[in-house]
């Protein structure tokens, strides 16, 4: 009996071919399986194909249980740019895997800790909504932290 | 690339940050500091990481003069490398006179007392002060602990899991020098302060039976502060039986746990150290008593841990014996179970021009050699020391003390210095009365 193959689409139109048994690792995936018995193509229109083929990749990793944490972890070192980071954490997230999202959330944490405020805005696309003013006042309170 | 960032996923990165990190973020937008500061998040928050830190206190001079010091190292794989020192609460640091009751959550529980003027009788003492500090977000707290002279007491701190609340029990009997079966009609008396509540209460029922008599040696794990006790009862005058009385900080009940018959027997305090025999400690996050004992008349260290929480078993793990060392104590245990003991080392022998010299050639101290304490790490595997000399800790006599933390953001909210001094008036009613009714015993 073949291994039954699945068929994800990005969100650029493009097909990437995945045995079944792998792709239900992600939580999305599997109670879409199991809801209409998989249809031929499983449209993913949040992911891009970069996106999709590193998250190919990763649940194609043969690895035994007790290695499988160091992989996880190697696997988002090698990928350290935050944006890609990122998107691989937005798309750990739709799809529902758990341990990717863990690690590249982790990865991210640690490539921004000791960044400056305006750094991690830039980084993680975030708009500061506080006035110099109201910024000092609550930096005052742990100085030595800054 | 999406212009946003899906909140779910700021929200994991965050709670991986560490405590400086997030203290400082606070400040990158409206919607970081409302989650950080959520008592969700502070009491969710642990990172497995990185985390744990080992709080060295120790002094240094001799006995007239000593000074305090108090440096902290990461413990994990680059121990002892990482050292930093931390920012002592100027309470603290003024004070000579205290000693770290345990650390839960973050947070270091230190107590001292404070003298009546012109008496150095510990019976005058007047206020005893808890002062909880957490080092990661350098935030310490001051309470006053409801202290009253003639009794003997025992402070307990714990952070209740549940609720992420600190936790303060004050346990007060009548002296050990009172034979407990006369003096059964006094009750023992335990008042609870919660930080949420600000304030200290009395706790009534399930009080720990008045014939047991508390060591100052206690632990915190979980939801249980564990003290070493001994019993009075059933056994005849001054010969009593070890036990563990542990409170459940959810429940807030006292639990007596029986020790193995080995355990059992009550020992003197060794005397050639004025140490006790016995003591409670904390092995990642299970009991441990520390069974001290000598062997060929060299001390060791028989460490027991309690087996996931079953009372009913205690096995031996190891014992820890140095054949050329002169181990003191052990001052607390590593992340990776590694014992932190305190050795004696010979520092120099007296000679004249030192301290005590009107006394030295009196009492034939001469010659002698006398000791410094240095903090080691044993390794139980193959019995080996290993020496932190790299440090330079040496310290004052029994003045080192080792305690792990982790890192969190309890505290966060408290105003950095604060004293909680209100007491309740009842307090004083009972107590006098206690008072009363003890003098007449007497």
């Amino acid at each position: 009996m073949s291994k039954k193959t699945l068929t994800l689409m990005s969100k650029d139109k493009q097909l990437f071919n995945i045995e079944e048994h792998l792709a239900v690792q992600s939580v999305t995936i599997r109670n879409m399986v199991k809801e209409d018995g998989a249809s031929s193509v499983i449209p993913l229109p949040r992911v891009d194909s970069e996106t999709l083929a590193l998250v190919i990749e990763y649940l194609n990793r043969q690895q035994a249980p007790e290695e499988d944490e160091d992989y996880v972890k190697k696997f988002v070192d090698e990928r350290g740019e935050i944006p890609t980071l990122l998107e691989l954490a937005q798309a750990a997230l739709d799809l529902d895997i758990k341990k990717l999202m863990d690690a590249a959330c982790m990865k991210v944490a640690d490539l921004i800790k000791d960044f400056t405020l305006e750094e991690v805005r830039e980084a993680l696309r975030i708009e500061n909504d506080r006035t110099p003013e109201e910024e000092k006042a609550i930096r005052d309170e742990f100085q030595w932290a800054f | 690339m999406s212009p946003y960032i899906a909140f779910d996923i700021q929200r994991d990165v965050i709670k991986r940050l560490p405590v400086k990190s997030l203290i400082r973020f606070r400040s990158v937008c409206k919607a970081w500091k409302s989650l950080i500061d959520s008592s969700e998040f502070i009491s969710g928050y642990s990172v497995p990481q990185n985390q744990n830190h080992l709080l060295v206190k120790y002094e240094v001079g001799d006995r007239q003069e000593t000074e305090f010091k108090c440096v902290c190292f990461v413990d994990d794989d680059t121990f002892p490398q990482q050292m930093f020192t931390p920012t002592v609460p100027p309470l603290l640091e003024q004070l000579k006179l205290w000693r770290i009751i345990g650390s839960s959550h973050g947070v270091l529980c230190f107590s001292y007392f404070l003298h009546r003027k012109n008496s150095d009788d510990w019976r005058e003492s007047v206020t005893d002060m808890a002062i909880l500090w957490n080092p990661s977000i350098r935030k310490s707290i001051a309470v006053v602990v409801p202290v009253e002279p003639y009794f003997l007491s025992v402070l307990g701190f714990g952070v209740c899991p549940h609720t992420c609340d600190p936790i303060l029990v004050y346990i007060r009997y009548i002296s050990s020098t009172c034979d407990p079966r006369e003096i059964n009609c006094i009750p023992s008396q335990v008042m609870i302060f919660t930080l949420s509540s600000g304030e200290w209460s009395n706790l009534c029922g399930n009080l720990p039976r008045k014939s047991i008599i508390f060591t100052q040696s206690s632990t915190v794990i979980g939801q249980f502060i564990y003290w070493f006790a001994s019993d009075t009862v059933d056994v005849s005058w001054l010969e009593y039986r070890n036990l563990i009385v542990s409170f459940d900080m959810v429940s807030h009940e006292f639990i007596e746990i029986d020790l193995p018959e080995c355990l059992a027997h009550f020992r003197h305090a060794d005397i050639e150290y004025m140490q006790p025999s016995f003591s409670v400690s904390r092995l990642r996050e299970s009991l441990v008593v520390l069974d001290y004992t000598y062997r060929d008349r060299r001390k060791v260290c028989v460490v027991w841990m309690m087996d996931h929480g079953d009372p009913k078993s205690f096995t031996k793990l190891f014992t820890i014996e140095a054949p050329d060392a002169r181990i003191k104590r052990t001052l607390g245990f590593r992340r990776s179970g590694e014992p932190v003991i305190e050795l004696e080392e010979e520092y120099g022998t007296f000679e004249g021009g030192l301290y005590f010299e009107d006394t030295l050639e009196e009492y034939g101290f001469e010659g002698r050699p006398y000791f410094e304490d240095t903090p080691a790490v044993y390794e139980p595997c193959t019995n080996h020391i290993i020496d932190i000399k790299d440090l330079e800790i040496y310290a004052a006599t029994d003045s080192v003390f080792v305690n792990s933390y982790t890192e969190s953001l309890l505290l966060l909210h408290e105003e950095n210095d604060s004293i909680y001094s209100i007491l309740r008036t009842e307090m004083t009613g009972v107590s006098l009365l206690l008072l009363l009714t003890c003098l007449i015993l007497l």
